[in-house]
């Protein structure tokens, strides 16, 4: 493909007073974490800013022919998963067309990009532990390296052992790892969330941020709140403009894109959605 | 100060009005808008049946003042709609319900259910496209005779006032008000977005999930303007009957919603400013216009409606 042949100019100019223009970026790299899932590698100095869970709007345009398959969203929220000078990572995990259409991508292909976008992660305290689900550890690897010189413990939760995935870059990174299987084939046998309250215990924990299944997040809010240890969570919701324009991401009276993705408990509190409803394409409310 | 309006019958705190389309999917929404100064707010357009939008991207910011939609109405339907209108009025400002059909009979439906739900007046989308993507043909408020039907079919249903949106992709804008108003509205509103299109050069193909869509913000300001400008200049003539019109399109600021108050708009609609002041964009333009009216001595806005019309008539 071609070199970026944009009005540079009007864009530069643009970018420096929002967040919201779209840019094409150059996959410069692509690491295989495991079957499922890979990290995509970009440079840009706006999106490497970055909060942890912060996400951009990631389009992935079927470029193919003209024989275009109107069932497939062409662009998700995704959030930045590591970062290291200008440039940062996408770690994604294949599971609709769209991310499916972005695994044939090849180094050199580019994509679209808007953001960063909404609000991330902010932690208070010296010792902090993530709680990850599956691909929810993606922003926590980010926050992990933005929190050095902190105590960080850290659990990670996959299905199964094939599925896991950061956990030499976690090694690295925390004072403790600890690791959870559904099916015991590594690690702890259980869920990311069961050992969060003997972790809080053992380390005194301040805060507590977590990212996965809503069903598994709204378990550890429930922990937190026993325990009356601070949390946030980072959420999800079907998306359309991701700019706060369209109201679709709606979770109660709060914007996914822009109020969150990431919500205390305090906010949480209040809604009534949270760990139950979500919105489908069309609006309506259906159980998560 | 007085900067309260009066449209067909509601009062409205302010001549503010969030438009269509923007964060009016949920009740808890509206109710937040509601509270964030505007005078009253309208609903995302629902329809009959849940309806799937387009695909994305389906909102893209071209520059800072060109905005891009194609949307394609994602909306649940107007019975699971419904409840939400009653979470909105716990604001205590006014709830217009804009629906939007394939047929009058449609339009009809949606309209009674709306009622029922207690939106206090009802915003006909005249201007949505049709159920299939990339769609390039005539909708029904590009044909007056339609639209006309449309509005009388819906004003034979329902007692709660009718507002009708308007496209300016029309060959004339004041064919279009004439039907609106023959077929009985009690207001109209314009603009709807422009028909626009945006290309990304380096994967060489257009940027929206359907393609094609409809340009709002600040860069179609002036265009809405004239298309209002040539329906007040029409009534101010006595070539069409006198009823109230709401401006829309691409006001982000109080010298904007002046700017439509003084060609002799009731009042006017806000939308795609959200993206640049988010919840405060109501308060922001408020605060504006009452600045302009102490500026200029006035004290309600009656003092400077139609001031600039004179020079067009």
């Amino acid at each position: 493909m071609a070199g970026v042949t944009m009005d540079e100019v009007r864009d530069k100019k643009m970018n420096e007073k929002t967040n919201k223009k779209m840019k094409m970026l150059e996959i410069e790299d692509i690491i295989e974490e495991n079957k499922f899932i890979k990290s995509f590698y970009f440079t840009d100095k706006t999106i490497t800013k970055a909060e942890p869970a912060q996400f951009v709007m990631l389009w992935v345009p079927q470029t193919s022919s003209g024989d275009v398959d109107f069932s497939t969203p062409d662009q998700i929220p995704m959030s930045v998963s590591s970062v290291h000078k200008d440039t940062f990572a996408l770690t994604v995990r294949k599971y609709g067309k769209t991310t499916g259409e972005l695994f044939k991508y090849k180094k050199g292909d580019y994509v679209g990009m808007t953001g960063p976008l909404g609000r991330g992660f902010s932690a208070a305290g010296n010792r902090i532990l993530c709680v990850a689900g599956g691909i929810g550890a993606a922003p926590l690897l980010l926050l992990a390296q933005k929190l050095q010189g902190r105590k960080i413990h850290f659990v990670l939760g996959a299905t199964t052992k094939n599925e896991l995935f950061f956990e030499k870059k976690l090694e690295k990174l925390c004072s403790t790892l600890c690791i959870t299987t559904d099916d015991g084939s590594y690690g702890v046998k259980g869920f990311a969330c069961d050992p969060v309250p003997d972790m809080c215990e053992r380390y005194n924990i301040d805060q507590i941020c977590c990212c996965g299944p809503e069903i598994f997040m709204y378990k550890v809010f429930e922990i937190a709140e026993t325990l009356r240890i601070p949390a946030q969570f980072s959420l999800e919701r079907y998306m359309y403009c991701g700019l706060g324009l369209c109201g679709h991401c709606a979770l109660d009276g709060y914007l996914i894109c822009k109020d969150g993705p990431v919500f205390t408990s305090e906010e949480l509190k209040k809604t009534k959605d949270f760990g139950a409803k979500k919105v489908d394409e069309t609006g309506m409310k259906i159980d998560i | 100060m007085d900067v309260s309006v009066n449209l067909c019958g509601l009062k409205f705190k302010n001549p503010l009005i969030l438009a269509s389309g923007i964060l009016g999917t949920k009740g808890s929404l509206l109710q937040r808008v509601a509270e964030s100064g505007a005078g009253a707010v309208i609903t995302k357009s629902i329809g009959s049946t849940p309806r799937k939008g387009y695909n994305n991207p389906t909102v893209v910011q071209v520059s800072e003042d060109v905005i891009l939609n194609a949307m394609g109405l994602p909306n649940p339907g107007c019975e699971e709609f419904a409840p939400e209108i009653a979470v909105a009025k716990k604001s205590g400002t006014p709830v217009i319900a804009s629906l939007f059909g394939g047929s009058k009979e449609e339009f009809a439906h949606v309209a009674v259910v709306m009622e029922k739900a207690g939106a206090d007046m009802l915003e006909l989308n005249v201007s949505c496209p049709h159920s299939l993507p990339r769609y390039k043909g005539l909708h029904l408020g590009q044909i007056p005779v339609e639209t006309e039907g449309v509005v009388k079919t819906v004003k034979q249903t329902v007692s709660i006032p009718v507002m009708v949106k308007l496209s300016p992709n029309v060959n004339s804008i004041v064919d279009m008000a004439s039907a609106c108003i023959d077929g009985g509205a009690d207001a109209i509103s314009l603009i709807n977005t422009v028909q626009a299109l945006e290309i990304e050069p380096v994967v060489e193909k257009p940027v929206l999930g359907n393609m094609i869509g409809g340009q709002s913000g600040p860069s179609i300001r002036c265009i809405a303007q004239r298309k209002v400008a040539d329906i007040l200049i029409a009534m101010e003539k006595g070539e069409l009957p006198k009823i109230p019109v709401v401006g829309v399109g691409g006001i982000e600021s109080g010298d904007d919603v002046a700017r439509f108050l003084l060609l002799g708009c009731e009042c006017v609609q806000i939308g795609s400013a959200v993206l640049k002041y988010e919840f405060d964009t109501f308060h922001k333009c408020l605060g504006e216009l009452t600045a302009y009216m102490r500026k200029k001595g006035y004290t309600n806005l009656d003092d400077f409606r139609g001031n600039a019309l004179k020079w067009l008539v």
